[in-house]
């Protein structure tokens, strides 16, 4: 069979009462690694079959084809407990390279016999199949490996290859050894990388200048290695203020450790941040943020910084401007989490831009802790012409009112009555909600800026039905298409028919956006009419339409909902699609899989995705053979992830 | 945001990839799976701004909301790294004004345009370092010069226009060309006009090929530390671009990380003394 489709078709149907083994073996030998996968699951089906495993055993031995080989190790090692006396057999024939194989096998099985089996050749003739010993008995641990271990690294002292396999095992599998017992390889300088992650598990504070002086002296590879290796012993050992002094004192070891904050590598840059941080020096805290600003380790550094506490405010400060973006930003969020008062000053002035990061960052930080006394500086950076600093200062302002509101109401209420009727104060006073402020927000929707009366009808949906409705239904037919968005998204709070109506006859606005926020509004208002309008708007053409009213509808949940997603998982646009897929959650299971199953075999990789995900959420059976075929078919990663969860959580009928 | 304390919204993989696909789609920039922390970091930001709660919703203002290119380019200033600073890569700065440009109006005659356009010039410090360099070139005293500088970002061009700089874009700047082109106004350091009105600015995207039209006949191109950002396919479009905008025999300068393997032949390489640089052939 020359096509692959076949090919795998054919692996997918391997059955004992068609096939032999010999069949089984050729399919586990593919040129395709689907018909390969597809035949590891087919070869389980001939476990009972005497000459399985004898077959497997020797398709490791096949040089040639690589594919072969680690198909019948996936198939041994998924059979287990069974295939492990003749594994052992083979132990002791064979050529290397195979029983190499079978040590791997009997590693990845890691049952009690396979362990023993693994002990009786680990002084194989071969290095190699020595070494994958160790490795294997590495990777299943527990006390009784980790003893033998022990027991065979004393007799590699003239095997340096077995040693440091054996070492690493030790550090794989966790084990605490005895200082005395590694003692004699740390004399020995081509086994250091593999030594100092053993010694790093020790957890004897012994331990820690051997280190140390490692990272002062050692090359760049093993000095990672035991930058590593000592941030574990410190923690298991919890032995950081012993560390902080005697890094005080080594100088070269905490040059080194400075320079290993330029690594490549995300976890050397955080194990030497946490272990400079044992000194408590102040001064580095700009180093630790600037090394991590653009890694994954933002927040190891951050903790580091945090815990030495205010005394690093003025360094950070002093660096603030000598520092590129990322680091400037992460600097105004540690700051933030700081709130240091001593702050305050440098905050504002960057606040003031012209960086908008920095000055958002530093505006967050005011609005965090910053007292009563920055609400007029702030109001200040309010006043700017720039429109994002404008919003930023009014997010600030909004963040310091829930500490001091009417202090912040008060400053801002006087702006407005002279005549300042900028639309983010309008947004402050709402978010403050005072009553007294009502008046101000239905003179604001009665502006002749749109702008403005946008904010002040957005800012009346805070006040929850104690704004003047009739203002809002005005404000229904206002010119201005977001003004109307305002109106209806203020609407939601409200109840009684008269609402309903308003909300219904804003679905046939031109504008998209007042549709969809009135949709979404109707969502949160319900009733007959609501639900009859959302059912129509689900197969509306546009895309956000739809998906206005499938969230809606989610939330009502009425009789109607298959309805719903039927159209709208019909819809042209995948994100629809997607949507809907959502929305069959509040679908009975028997109601919702025939929609689910449906979408696995959709265009859009996003579509399927998130009916594989669903089916795996509701644990729901899937009939005959539709989970091979997805398998089967699917290229996408993230599709493909959702779909061996499926059939670990038994989605197959 | 407070550590600890109620940090904001996780992106989850999807999302990733749907605002990765979508970035891709708008400007050609590509964030391999690696980059989602820092993608997430960036755009966690921004839905605040937008009331949103997730940023599957925020994928979805991005895809149907009426205001998306503006948003579009506040997600480009913050997930590109706009790193830069005064006189970077200096080796690639010296071969310019002693061996490039020399080879350039040696094809020239007396009244000929010297043209140069630093594409994706982020906050303007390259420009004004080509701006400053070739000020004190004697050679180049009557010779009418362009230099424009060009990002998808309006943010970083309002820095540009603006001039004003914090100490970060001199850390390796000789401190005379700061006392000779620079004011100092409180943290910041202000570049001075006879420099600053040397150099054009312009909101291009480099994807988009109509607006690319104002663009023709250019000496010296600097794309550096950009087409790291590309996905493949739109890096090939890129490149095919700058050979179009290029004189025969104008010059491609590219980040020193980067190179044009696998991805153009119309280029030749040119060996400098200190630098190897790509040429449209003559």
């Amino acid at each position: 069979m020359t096509d692959e489709a076949q090919r795998y078709d054919a692996a997918v149907a391997l059955a004992p009462s068609e096939n032999d083994v010999a069949t089984v073996v050729a399919c586990l030998g593919d040129a395709s690694w689907r018909v390969r996968k597809a035949a590891v699951q087919g070869a389980l089906r001939f476990a009972k079959d005497a000459a399985l495993v004898p077959a497997l055993i020797a398709a490791l031995a096949d040089g040639e084809n690589a594919g072969l080989r680690n198909a019948a190790s996936e198939t041994l090692i998924l059979l287990g407990e069974p295939a492990v006396p003749l594994l052992a057999r083979h132990l002791t024939r064979g050529d290397a390279d195979q029983r190499k194989f079978i040590v791997e096998v009997l590693g990845a099985i890691g049952t009690p016999d396979a362990q023993t089996a693994l002990f009786a050749v680990q002084d194989d003739a071969d290095v190699n199949v020595r070494a994958a010993v160790a490795e294997s008995l590495g990777r299943i641990g527990g006390e009784q490996v980790i003893n033998r271990l022990r027991g065979r690294l004393q007799g590699t002292q003239n095997d340096l290859q077995a040693a440091v396999y054996v070492l690493d095992a030790l550090a794989r599998s966790g084990a605490r050894v005895p200082l005395a017992e590694l003692q004699w390889f740390a004399t020995n300088p081509s086994l250091a990388r593999s030594l100092y992650p053993v010694l790093g598990n020790t957890a004897d504070p012994r331990v820690l200048p051997l280190l140390l002086e490692a990272i002062a002296s050692a090359p760049e590879g093993n000095r990672f290695a035991a930058i590593l290796a000592l941030d574990i012993l410190v923690h298991d050992t919890g032995s950081q203020a012993e560390l902080g002094a005697m890094l005080a004192k080594h100088q070269r070891a905490h040059e080194r450790l400075l320079r290993s904050l330029d690594a490549e590598s995300d976890a050397v840059v955080a194990s030497a941040i946490v272990l400079l941080a044992t000194t408590r020096d102040p001064q580095l805290a700009p180093r630790f943020l600037t090394a991590a600003a653009c890694r994954t380790i933002v927040e190891t550094a951050v903790m580091a910084v945090l815990e030495m506490g205010r005394s690093v405010t003025r360094y950070l400060l002093a660096e603030i401007d000598r520092v590129g973006v990322e680091a400037r930003v992460l600097i105004l969020e540690t700051l933030e989490s700081l709130a240091d008062p001593a702050a305050v000053k440098d905050l504002l002035e960057l606040a003031h831009g012209p960086e908008t990061r920095s000055a958002e960052a530093a505006m967050r930080a005011l609005g965090a802790f910053g007292d009563a006394s920055v609400i007029e500086p702030l109001v200040e950076v309010g006043l700017s012409d720039d429109p994002e600093l404008s919003r930023q200062a009014a997010f600030a302002l909004v963040s310091v009112a829930l500490r001091f509101p009417e202090e912040v109401a008060h400053a801002v209420r006087a702006l407005v009555d002279q005549g300042d009727w900028r639309p983010e104060w309008l947004t402050v006073l709402g978010a403050i909600g005072r009553e007294s402020d009502i008046d101000v927000l239905v003179s604001g929707a009665r502006h002749t800026e749109a702008e403005v009366r946008c904010a002040a009808i957005d800012a009346a949906a805070t006040f929850a039905g104690r704004f003047p409705r009739q203002t809002l239904v005005f404000a229904l037919a206002d010119e201005n298409e977001d003004v109307r968005a305002a109106a209806t998204r203020a609407l939601a709070s409200y109840k009684g028919e008269e609402v309903v109506s308003a909300l219904v006859a804003a679905c046939t606005d031109p504008s998209p956006q007042v549709v969809i926020c009135a949709l979404r509004s109707l969502g949160a208002v319900g009733g007959p009419r609501a639900v009859k309008t959302l059912l129509t708007a689900v197969a509306a053409t546009s895309s956000p339409v739809a998906i206005a009213a499938l969230q809606s509808l989610f939330v009502v949940a009425p009789a109607e909902l298959e309805d719903a997603v039927r159209v709208g998982v019909r819809h042209v646009d995948p994100e629809v699609v997607r949507e809907a897929i959502d929305v069959t959650l509040r679908l009975p299971a028997a109601v919702a899989a025939p929609h689910l199953i449906a979408a696995l075999s959709h265009h859009s990789w996003n579509v399927r995705r998130a009916a594989a995900e669903s089916l795996v959420n509701r644990a729901m059976a899937l009939p005959g053979d539709v989970l091979s075929e997805c398998l089967r078919s699917e290229t996408e990663p993230l599709v493909r992830d959702e779909l061996e969860r499926l059939s670990r959580v038994g989605g197959r009928a | 945001m407070t550590w600890g304390t109620g940090r904001a919204v996780t992106m989850t993989d999807e999302e990733f990839r749907l605002l990765r696909d979508l970035i891709t789609e708008y400007c050609g920039i590509y964030f391999a799976e690696s980059f989602k922390y820092l993608v997430e970091r960036r755009l966690q930001p921004r839905l605040p701004v937008f009331n949103l709660t997730n940023f599957r919703d925020y994928y979805r203002l991005l895809k149907y909301g009426n205001d998306r290119a503006k948003e579009f380019d506040e997600i480009v200033e913050r997930v590109t790294t706009n790193e830069t600073y005064f006189f970077r890569e200096a080796y690639q700065l010296k071969a310019f004004t002693d061996e490039i440009l020399p080879m350039v109006m040696k094809k020239k005659n007396p009244g000929d345009r010297l043209r140069i356009w630093s594409a994706g010039c982020s906050t303007g410090e390259e420009p004004y370092s080509l701006a400053m360099l070739t000020h004190d070139m004697p050679s180049l005293r009557h010779v009418p010069m362009e230099i424009f500088g060009n990002d998808i970002s309006r943010k970083v061009l309002k820095t540009a226009r603006s001039g004003s700089y914090r100490e970060s874009s001199f850390r390796q700047t000789e401190p005379h060309w700061i006392d000779k082109h620079f004011t100092r106004d409180g943290r910041m350091f202000k570049l001075n006009d006879d420099i600053r009105n040397r150099v054009n600015f312009g909101h291009l995207n480099l994807m988009d090929e109509a607006a690319m039209a104002i663009m023709n006949n250019v000496d010296v191109i600097f794309c550096r530390n950009v087409i790291i950002y590309f996905a493949n396919d739109a890096r090939a479009a890129l490149l095919d671009m700058f050979h179009k905008k290029l004189r025969p025999g104008g010059f491609l300068l590219l980040g020193h990380s980067e190179s044009l393997i696998n991805a153009s032949t119309k280029f030749e390489l040119v060996p400098l003394t200190h630098d190897i640089v790509y040429r449209r052939p003559p």
